[in-house]
């Protein structure tokens, strides 16, 4: 009995050890960087363009764009829609 | 030798300090960048600026350096649009040859069909040459790779001489630094498209993705070490950052405001800290400072203050700004949903908007879904929390170097001690903002001069600098080293947690504030 889970560890080990040389191996990596590479281009240059031009989408698009919205602002001073809210707000009575 | 009895080991002068750390060097850059683009403004602006102001025109100062500073710009199906795009024609008929005028918008392919046949007259028939068409150009082509040349060209010089000036080769840095910007700049493309910009997926995290790409396939080559400086370019991002928190725009939305934005957030922020600490019992202190953060102040730009502010390690920012932009993606879909579900008021629905999506472009998005009203009030108390920001680092670093770095005897460090550990950009920062803020305030066409220092260059430097930090991220970070962080979910339950504290807690002070205390001022400003 103890043979045996020591034959079936030392097989788990091997597969384990072959495993992460064919990990290492050159060409292993540059498969894999060509693949990310694709499916990232392949989401840009189709999916992502296409989605762009369905109705719902374009409309979303544009009307964000017709009231100076940058969806992906970080900070406010990125938001052109800020500067009129300021303006009006600075000329307000309080 | 007992350890009490050795000496305090011997600091470097302020001086020595001055001239080779790192934080001084961001402090250096930035300030160089901002000293340079306010002269720039400044010497370009109107000789009757004065004159104009008191007559109460609408005054436009403009920013010389503009056109050679600039990043990709949005785009919708054309990936080569975000560096290049062409004019916008519009092509009329001539009216007095009797043919109906025909409209066409398009960029540069112009369709040239006549009007419907019905309306034509019968001798025009066919005879598309002797219409008389008129090509207007209603919106110039913009070309974007000067600028983005441009910006390459400053901080691969300002950089390297700031590498040299430290000790270090900047030579090496240059070889390094244009893959490293080439990557930068394809993620910011990759961030500028039209669906992915409008959902908040910010380029820090194409930044990371592209840099994470490279590491965990073909592994990061050594030749691109020097020009992975990840933590000076996000000091350096940080300090011109800085120059946009603007203090005077604190009161904005009057007091309102300041309770919803001010009072919630920092309670928010230590109940969540505190939740992370006694009772998820989280590993790492910097974590969950770095979460409790960017979900309650303002994401991504929090998080990066936050993280330099409490020395964060690199992929503990790249966990928080990767749950922080999943989570707003969500909320800025559902929140609107359901305050329209409800009947919620438009001004209250925008208070409770920009009280807790965690990013500004995502809350201005869900704001204008509800409305006008809601779009100005959620724009307004995110901008007010936006200026939070140095606050939290100021606080975040003095709380780190006082409490969590204490020495392990338990004794409290020396003033001297608290000044050595000190992030020094936070300084930079801080300072930045208050002389920014000064001249926004003093200055004759301050908001004018300074908008444009901000919107001309130094915006677009910050932009940068993050976006280059992240590709660094990426590019130092195995994705065996983010596995740990996620045991047990307790990141993604101290965010939830956190959450929804912030949700409550902000409707009722929006409640409490715009629609109970101060309903008739909110009213009148904000007809």
């Amino acid at each position: 009995m103890i043979c045996r889970v020591q034959r079936i560890r030392e097989t788990l080990r091997a597969s384990l050890s072959s495993a992460s040389q064919r990990d290492d191996a050159p060409w292993f990596r540059y498969l894999g960087l060509v693949l990310a590479t694709t499916a990232v281009a392949f989401v840009w240059t189709v999916i992502l363009p296409w989605v762009a031009l369905q109705p719902q989408m374009a409309n979303h698009l544009q009307e964000l764009e017709k009231q100076g919205i940058d969806g992906g602002a970080m900070f406010y001073t990125e938001l052109e829609a800020m500067e009129p809210i300021l303006h009006k707000l600075e000329s307000s009575p309080r | 030798m007992a350890s009490a009895d050795l000496p305090p080991p011997r600091r470097p002068g302020l001086l020595v300090d001055m001239r080779t750390l790192e934080d001084w060097w961001a402090i250096w850059c930035a300030a160089i960048l901002l000293i340079v683009s306010f002269a720039a403004v400044w010497l370009a602006r109107p000789a009757d600026l004065r004159e104009q102001l008191a007559s109460g025109e609408k005054v436009k100062v403009s920013n010389p350096l503009k056109a050679y500073l600039s990043k990709p710009i949005e785009w919708n199906t054309n990936p080569l649009e975000a560096f290049y795009k062409p004019a916008i024609m519009e092509e009329t008929t001539d009216k007095e040859v009797g043919n109906v005028v025909e409209v066409d918008e398009g960029r540069g392919d112009v369709a040239t069909e006549g009007a419907p046949t019905g309306d034509r007259p019968k001798e025009n028939d066919g005879a598309a040459a002797e219409i008389a068409v008129e090509a207007i150009e209603i919106e110039p082509a913009v070309n974007t790779l000067p600028g983005i040349l441009g910006v390459y060209i400053v901080i691969s010089l300002l950089f390297a001489f700031a590498i040299q000036m430290r000790g270090q080769s900047g030579w090496k840095f240059m070889e390094a630094f244009p893959v490293v910007f080439v990557l930068a700049t394809v993620a910011y493309a990759m961030s500028t498209q039209s669906v992915v910009n409008a959902y908040n997926l910010e380029y820090a995290l194409w930044a990371l993705l592209l840099g994470l790409i490279i590491s965990n396939t073909i592994g990061t080559p050594q030749f691109l070490r020097p020009a992975m400086l990840t933590e000076f370019y996000i000091k350096t991002g940080l300090v011109l950052l800085g120059a946009e928190v603007l203090m005077n725009r604190l009161l904005a939305l009057g007091l309102p405001g300041v309770f919803v934005a001010w009072v919630v957030t920092p309670i928010v922020l230590i109940s969540t800290y505190i939740f992370g600490q006694k009772v998820l019992k989280m590993e790492s202190r910097s974590l969950n400072m770095v979460i409790a953060a960017d979900m309650s102040v303002c994401g991504v730009s929090a998080a990066i203050a936050t993280a330099a502010a409490c020395k964060a390690k690199k992929e503990e920012l790249s966990l928080a700004i990767g749950m922080s932009l999943s989570f707003t993606v969500l909320m800025m879909v559902v929140m609107p949903a359901i305050i329209k579900l409800v009947g919620m008021d438009e001004v209250l629905g925008g208070a409770w908007l920009g009280g807790t999506i965690d990013s500004t472009g995502a809350v201005a998005a869900a704001g204008a879904a509800l409305g006008d009203r809601a779009l100005e009030v959620a724009a307004t108390v995110k901008m007010i929390q936006n200026i939070l920001i140095g606050v939290t680092a100021f606080g975040v670093a003095v709380y780190w170097v006082t409490c969590v770095e204490r020495d392990p005897s338990g004794a409290k460090p020396s003033l001297m001690e608290i000044w050595y550990r000190f992030p020094k950009f936070v300084l930079g920062f801080i300072f930045a903002s208050i002389l920014f803020s000064v001249l926004h305030a003093t200055l004759v066409g301050g908001p004018e001069v300074i908008d444009s220092v901000i919107g001309g260059s130094t915006k677009t430097f910050r932009g940068w600098f993050f976006c280059l930090a992240f590709v660094s991220i990426g590019l130092e970070t195995n994705f065996r080293e983010l596995l740990p962080h996620l045991k047990g979910g307790k990141p993604l339950l101290l965010y939830v947690c956190g959450q929804t504290l912030n949700l409550l807690l902000t409707l009722f002070m929006a409640w409490l504030m715009f629609r109970v205390i101060f309903r008739d001022m909110i009213d009148s400003a904000l007809p």
